[in-house]
């Protein structure tokens, strides 16, 4: 039978030219579906502005004890941006091919979690306005910001991430909006994308240029994975309160954001896959590695739980025991099971092909991850906090309305950006999908001349292909 | 010659190591130093207990970088890493020490446990170590540590079995080589059966390796290096200890391919790319390394906590200060600096030479995360007693390392590397792939 050589993760893509229409069909057409979901964000963005008014107005005790839901939140949204990071940058670097369609819009969702993240120390510190004394500049009270103050070390950390992710971001754009602006027939549009890729024409020379900035950039943004939310960590690591002072607290987040993003992309990828016909490019391939990446980090997240687990009770020491025993027993034990369950037990149904490869089941896992990683940040802030040293401290946490609306908002600004990105910028890495493709050919067949050839070729010496032998 | 976008590389040779060539001798001339060693050192004086403790790191040092190299060989395969498919088998061959770690984990435990855990062997009234009585006793954790070490390397056996088993089929051997060809290839069953079985058994059990590798070298590391001080913990620990090997099974299996791939005649199968991203791996390792114990240190740093803080105490004073800057300098500063740039990481001796380094430096670690926790005199306890263990360990490991060389080929088979995953597939034309 005659057969056309096909990338492995694209079996369905026929050639360049499908790359680049479908790319731009993303940016022209927006269905009713986009924009019923489009006015849900919007509305979500509006009650937490709302609320959020509320709150600035009639102070912070409108807030529950703490501020819980808004450093879990601030947590969970920061660690979300990891898996984008991951796999644009160290994927990248490992020559993991299959990224290739998927990275831009994880990318996007990195730059877009880290902003909805970014709102969060602006909302908590209750007077926004003076958000600014958290910038290393002598303020009008004519002192520096604490530098022994892990939170100052977050200010870093997150506007580190903000900068390179966001440049990186950009940088990788540039090929694929000059091929947006020469397929733009709105003139807006195209007047835009023509400022936007900044000239891009597409010579070797840019090229060359181009492959370097972004290798250059990859190897920058990777050890910022590592980094930020392992400062995110030390807000609570160096401190010695029971359950959060833990050495292993800064690897053990960062594999909790990245489980957390990687289910982030697939709740995202799953829907954005139906309604905007992207099945070619979405493949079978990309959910079974995806699948397995977030086994992966699933199952480091539960080594972390375990290790926990069994170094408060190997230290004997009365706190560290009690804090832990509290967690799964005690009155946040809905939430410490939760963590649980959905963050190192659901997802070890990946394990099954089957599983791997049906959507339906990974998307509502990916869900059950997502819940489970905000009640992870939750476990770890409030019933420690609720269960330290002394009984005096011991309080309840209960949330309000006006941080229930807060966080649903936060939901609303990041799938607000996320959707307005998939219509404004391309959503699909036009160059990089085509790096996988096998090169347009005049004859088909000449590429794989050196395909594996049959094991019966003459010349060979041993059934197993070795073309030699030498007896020693 | 090199690589194809395919993965499958052209004209690939059977080679083994050649008989002969001054390895044995080498070998035999460093087990009997050590040996020497072992016995000449005087077991009384200050402190009886210095021999066995060396025996101790030592063990600990050769045991977790075969370990290490061996989960260096199941990560290239489970990532379906081309780009090393003519180095992965240097890394594989660390499997051949395993049985004498195995056995050496014996005698090391039971000859000198007094002089490891002094401080709860036979302590009674800390309520500390009453709590935790279930976890610090002599007989429980040897049993545990020898399940743990027969379950690890068994299953890395397997892992070895299943990579060798295709490759050596059909070849001839001397009589030493064929007694092991016939007994991989029992029951065969075809070439492309066998590759393909292979491929996915070697899936399945590197699966359960790393996650073997995981639980159990932590609890090897927590048994034998933090009981010894047994008010100390530390949720890293564990995961410090066995990342640690696995860059140290990294920088072995460098320095190895470097020694040995002339003499096996498949230098031109290894290509600067190759020494490249092997140099990429081991710094990346070096700043995950130093990551790790940072991690660790500015949490006990900052929390000041007399628990926590001995260990760093213990070790950033007189005698041990010199050994405890030395750690950092070895695995991290110097690398990280030597291997910067792209250039140098691709010349074969300077990428060795750096791997050596790294590898003194764990082994200094290793010295380091044990002794120091129970030592109390004025000296620091380093010298001809420990170097001379660790010859004798080099000698083992030579030994076990070059019977591997000899006997098995040192290339994968293309038939092997053919039923790995592809990059392009081919599709009948005009139909419609589906999902």
């Amino acid at each position: 039978m005659e057969t056309v050589t096909r990338s492995a993760f694209h079996p369905d893509i026929v050639g360049y030219e499908d790359v680049n229409r479908d790319a731009n069909r993303l940016l022209t057409k927006p269905g009713k579906g986009y924009l019923a979901l489009l006015g849900m964000s919007v509305g979500l963005v509006l009650l937490a502005a709302f609320s959020l008014g509320y709150m600035v107005t009639f102070g912070l005790g409108t807030a529950g004890d703490n501020w819980a839901t808004y450093i879990t939140t601030f947590v969970f949204w920061v660690g979300i941006g990891h898996a984008g990071t991951l796999i644009s940058a160290i994927l990248y670097l490992f020559r993991a091919a299959w990224r290739q369609s998927i990275y831009r819009f994880a990318e996007a969702m990195t730059v877009f979690a880290v902003l909805t993240a970014a709102l969060f120390p602006l909302i908590h510190i209750g007077r926004p306005w003076f958000f600014y004394w958290l910038l290393p500049l002598p303020s009008q009270r004519h002192i520096w910001p604490d530098f022994r103050s892990p939170l100052l070390w977050d200010v870093f950390a997150v506007t580190t991430y903000l900068t390179v992710s966001s440049v990186f971001f950009f940088i990788g754009l540039i090929p694929d909006i000059a091929a947006a602006r020469d397929g733009a027939t709105v003139p807006w549009r195209k007047k835009t994308y023509a400022v936007l890729a900044l000239g891009w024409r597409g010579t070797d020379r840019e090229w060359r240029h181009f492959t370097r900035a972004y290798l250059f950039l990859a190897a920058l943004a990777t050890p910022l994975v590592l980094s930020v939310h392992s400062v995110v960590s030390w807000d609570f690591a160096v401190s010695i309160v029971p359950g959060w002072h833990t050495t292993i607290f800064a690897p053990y987040f960062v594999a909790g954001a990245i489980l957390s993003g990687v289910a982030m992309v697939v709740t995202l990828m799953v829907p954005v896959g139906k309604i905007f016909r992207l099945e070619k490019y979405f493949t079978k391939v990309h959910y079974d590695r995806l699948g397995k990446l977030l086994l992966l980090t699933s199952t480091i997240v539960g080594f972390a739980y375990g290790t926990e687990y069994f170094m408060a009770w190997y230290s004997g020491e009365l706190f560290e025991r009690g804090v832990f025993w509290d967690r799964v027993t005690g009155q946040y034990a809905y939430a410490g099971w939760c963590m649980i369950t959905f963050n190192a037990f659901v997802p070890q149904l990946l394990w099954m092909r089957k599983i791997r490869g049906n959507l339906n089941a990974f998307f509502i896992i990916s869900i059950l991850v997502n819940i489970g990683m905000w009640y992870e940040r939750f476990v770890i802030i409030t019933p420690s906090l609720a269960h330290s040293y002394e009984p005096w401290k011991w309080v309840n946490y209960h949330m309000t309305w006006v941080e229930a609306a807060i966080l649903l908002g936060s939901f609303g600004w990041f799938f607000m950006w996320f959707l307005l990105f998939l219509r404004f910028l391309p959503g699909l890495s036009i160059a990089e999908i085509k790096e996988v493709l096998p090169p347009p050919m005049k004859n088909r067949h000449a590429e794989h001349d050196h395909a594996p050839k049959p094991a019966a070729a003459p010349g060979e010496v041993l059934p197993t292909g070795y073309k030699e032998m030498e007896l020693r | 010659m090199a690589a194809h976008s395919s993965g499958v590389p052209e004209n690939v040779p059977f080679r083994t190591l050649p008989r002969g060539g001054p390895t044995t001798i080498v070998a035999a001339v460093l087990v009997v130093l050590g040996v020497a060693t072992f016995f000449l050192v005087p077991r009384g004086g200050e402190d009886p207990g210095r021999i066995w403790r060396a025996f101790q790191f030592n063990w600990l040092f050769w045991a977790s970088t075969a370990m290490g190299m061996v989960m260096l060989a199941v990560a290239l395969h489970l990532t379906n890493a081309r780009w090393a498919w003519s180095i992965r088998r240097f890394a594989l061959a660390g499997v051949a020490f395993l049985p004498v770690a195995w056995l050496l984990f014996i005698p090391m435990f039971w000859g000198g446990k007094d002089f490891y855990f002094h401080h709860w062997i036979g302590v009674h009234g800390d309520p500390v170590i009453d709590a935790k009585a279930a976890w610090l006793n002599v007989d429980g954790m040897f049993i545990r540590d020898m399940v743990a070490l027969t379950l690890l390397f068994g299953l890395a056996f397997r892992f070895a079995w299943l990579a060798l088993r295709v490759d050596v089929f059909g070849a001839r051997g001397d009589a030493g080589q064929q007694g092991w060809y016939d007994r991989l290839t029992g029951g065969f069953r075809g070439v492309p059966e066998e590759a393909a079985r292979s491929v996915s058994g070697m899936n399945r059990t590197g699966v359960f390796l790393s996650l073997g590798y995981a639980i159990l070298w932590s609890i090897i590391g927590i048994d034998l290096a933090m009981t010894m001080m047994p008010h100390w913990f530390s949720t890293m620990f564990p995961v410090a200890f066995f990342i640690a090997g696995f860059h140290a099974g990294m920088a072995a299996t460098a320095i190895l391919v470097v020694l040995f791939r002339k003499r096996i005649g498949i230098e031109r199968f290894i290509t600067p790319t190759q020494f490249h991203d092997l140099g990429k791996l081991i710094f990346a390792f070096s700043v995950f390394w130093m990551y790790l114990n940072w991690s660790q240190y500015v949490v006990i740093w900052y929390g000041l906590l007399p628990h926590e803080q001995e260990w760093f105490v213990r070790r950033f004073n007189p005698p041990f200060t010199t050994m405890a800057q030395l750690v950092p300098l070895l695995i991290f500063v110097f690398p990280f600096l030597a291997l910067l740039a792209a250039w140098v990481k691709k010349i074969p001796a300077y990428l060795a030479l750096v791997a050596g380094v790294i590898l003194v430096g764990n082994w200094i670690e290793r010295f380091m995360i044990t002794t120091p926790s129970v030592y109390e005199g004025s000296t620091l306890p380093f010298g001809l007693p420990e170097v001379g263990i660790a010859l004798g360990f080099m000698g083992l490991f030579l030994a076990c390392y070059v019977w591997f060389l000899r006997t098995f080929p040192m290339l994968p088979s293309p038939a092997f590397m053919a039923a790995q995953d592809p990059a392009t597939i081919e599709v009948p034309v005009g139909a419609a792939v589906t999902h």
